[in-house]
């Protein structure tokens, strides 16, 4: 998976992907359609490579049970999962200081039984427009 | 002066032990908002997502107006109620809201976190210390987070987590009072928790599994009635997965308690009566056919060995597909043709072996017969199979009389 982006200029760059990954949940209701919690079904191939988090031991785990009894600073359920709810959508900027990375967050359950959470790494992203944002602090103060 | 807020069970902000929060009906809209800023309180909150929370289905035309006039409202009736403004304030920074709070605010469920969180840390050390720490955390817990509410969707995830958080809890304080085989202490823990969670399989079962180990069987009994009655009136069901564990535990309890005798043991060791052969693993069949072999000799009825094996199948078709086939056939055929009490076994890909007792003259051949009938009934493949019966004699009785 390849991230593109253009630049201010109307350039292409291109960054490196291998911490992106998602994670997908299906949702539980009561009888009287009621929703209840979450199931993790499915996360992406590279997903133990990005968090060093064994799929195996989450998949089919409640998200309840995720975020009491999995403390991991990348998925960051406890941060997220007031949020997860059936028909929402949302997007957060998550930083990792452990890891020095930056993701963007994207929570998606355009059907209500699922919800799928993409993380995409942004801190090449962002360290580049830190850089330029320096670059052009330090050209206004030589031209003032 | 310090500000007290509780959200688990009963909403209230408490100073000086007494309630601030004014009780008017007109209220309730602010107060409800104000429960939505503490849930996510110190956090970042995007104006669409409390609409979406809490007034999707308000049918304003403006809902973006709407919130800013209800947090405007919020906001005076903070500044009448509080001492002090900075206590609890509402930010609007960029296109944020953030509702901040003041030192002076201790919120139950951070508070009841605060205990979780030190009784872990003295596990190890002083269990005594841990014991003190969870109690506190559990009598925090007063009921559902934000309980007066019946259903609301965005509360789900919040109640799921502190409600979960407090059975763990509970279960923790269970595993000490265990180890101290302190059961007095266990009942006396879930029979207040079941005050708080009445509805909690975990704490009943919990409950049940302490009396049991107290010896108060009839109370047990009797729980484990109540607890299925408030299954069937809450779930319309008389069973599940947990009742039935718990039903077991009960007979278990009985069942030791009660003299052993041989209907008893009978009873304990029997399976459930159901028909045609059993299968074995070939290690087990091998135990029993050497038993076999060991038998006393009786002249009227023998006991048969059959090997079932498939013949060589033609080139043309496919050697796993074929052992696949006669498997699947050959499982279904001996379950088909064999008595109840019979055993068999899948020796290998090829070969099922059977063991049959106490079969009168000629009887091999009319079972040989009709292992083979069946077999042709249900087989659509090219598969063929040939039947052996030999019988056991070859016994070796001096072992017995040693």
């Amino acid at each position: 998976m390849t991230q593109i982006y253009l630049n201010k200029g109307g350039e292409i760059m291109e960054y490196p992907s291998k911490n992106d990954f998602f994670i997908k949940f299906k949702a539980l209701f009561s009888e009287k359609e009621r929703f209840m919690d979450y199931v993790l079904v499915e996360t992406s191939k590279n997903f133990k490579t990005a968090t060093r988090v064994s799929p195996d031991k989450l998949l089919g785990m409640k998200l309840t049970d995720i975020v009491l009894e999995i403390d991991e600073p990348i998925l960051a359920l406890k941060e997220f999962h007031y949020h997860m709810l059936p028909k929402t959508r949302r997007k957060f900027d998550h930083y990792i200081k452990e890891e020095n990375r930056q993701y963007a967050v994207s929570m998606f359950s355009d059907e209500k039984d699922y919800l799928l959470m993409v993380y995409t790494d942004i801190s090449n992203i962002k360290n580049a427009i830190n850089h330029n944002d320096e670059e052009e602090e330090e050209l206004l103060k030589q031209t003032v | 002066m310090k500000l007290y807020i509780t959200l688990l069970g009963d909403f209230d902000i408490k100073m000086n032990n007494k309630s601030i929060i004014p009780q008017s009906k007109k209220s309730s809209k602010l107060i409800r908002l104000l429960e939505y800023f503490l849930t996510f309180k110190n956090k970042e909150l995007i104006p669409e997502t409390i609409i979406e929370n809490l007034w999707m289905d308000s049918g304003s035309q403006d809902p973006m107006n709407m919130i800013r006039g209800q947090i405007f409202r919020l906001r005076q009736l903070l500044k009448e109620m509080l001492p002090d403004e900075e206590t609890l304030k509402i930010n609007f920074e960029d296109v944020y809201y953030i509702l901040e709070v003041s030192e002076d605010v201790i919120i139950d469920t951070d508070e009841m976190e605060d205990f979780i969180r030190a009784g872990d840390a003295q596990l190890e050390e002083d269990v005594e210390k841990s014991i003190l720490l969870y109690n506190s955390a559990i009598e925090i817990y007063k009921g559902t987070y934000l309980s007066k509410y019946d259903y609301e969707m965005w509360l789900v995830p919040i109640r799921s987590y502190y409600r979960k958080k407090y059975l763990k809890t509970i279960q923790k304080l269970v595993e000490i009072y265990k180890t101290k085989n302190n059961q007095d202490s266990i009942i006396e823990l879930i029979q207040s928790a079941i005050k708080v969670e009445p509805n909690e399989e975990l704490l009943r079962s919990i409950f049940i599994d302490s009396l049991l180990k107290q010896g108060d069987l009839q109370e047990a009994q009797d729980e484990f009635m109540d607890l299925k009655s408030d299954f069937e009136k809450r779930l319309g069901i008389s069973n599940s997965a947990s009742l039935r564990e718990i039903q077991m535990k009960i007979e278990s309890y009985l069942t030791e308690k009660s003299e052993v005798d041989t209907h008893i043991v009978e009873s304990k060791l029997g399976e459930q009566k159901r028909p045609g052969p059993v299968k074995f693993d070939s290690e087990y069949f091998r135990i029993i056919y050497n038993s076999y072999k060991r038998k006393r000799a009786d002249k009227e009825k023998k006991d048969f060995l059959g090997i079932v094996s498939l013949k060589d199948y033609e080139d043309d078709y496919n050697e796993e597909t074929y052992i696949k086939n006669f498997n699947n056939l050959i499982g279904k055929t001996i379950v088909s043709s064999l008595r109840r009490g019979d055993i068999y076994t899948f020796w290998n890909d090829t070969q099922v072996l059977v063991l049959i007792e106490g079969v009168k003259p000629s009887g091999e051949a009319t079972i040989q017969e009709r292992i083979q009938r069946r077999f042709d009934m249900i087989n659509k493949y090219p598969v063929k199979i040939d039947i052996k019966f030999m019988p056991i004699e070859d016994r070796d009785d001096s072992d017995i009389f040693k």
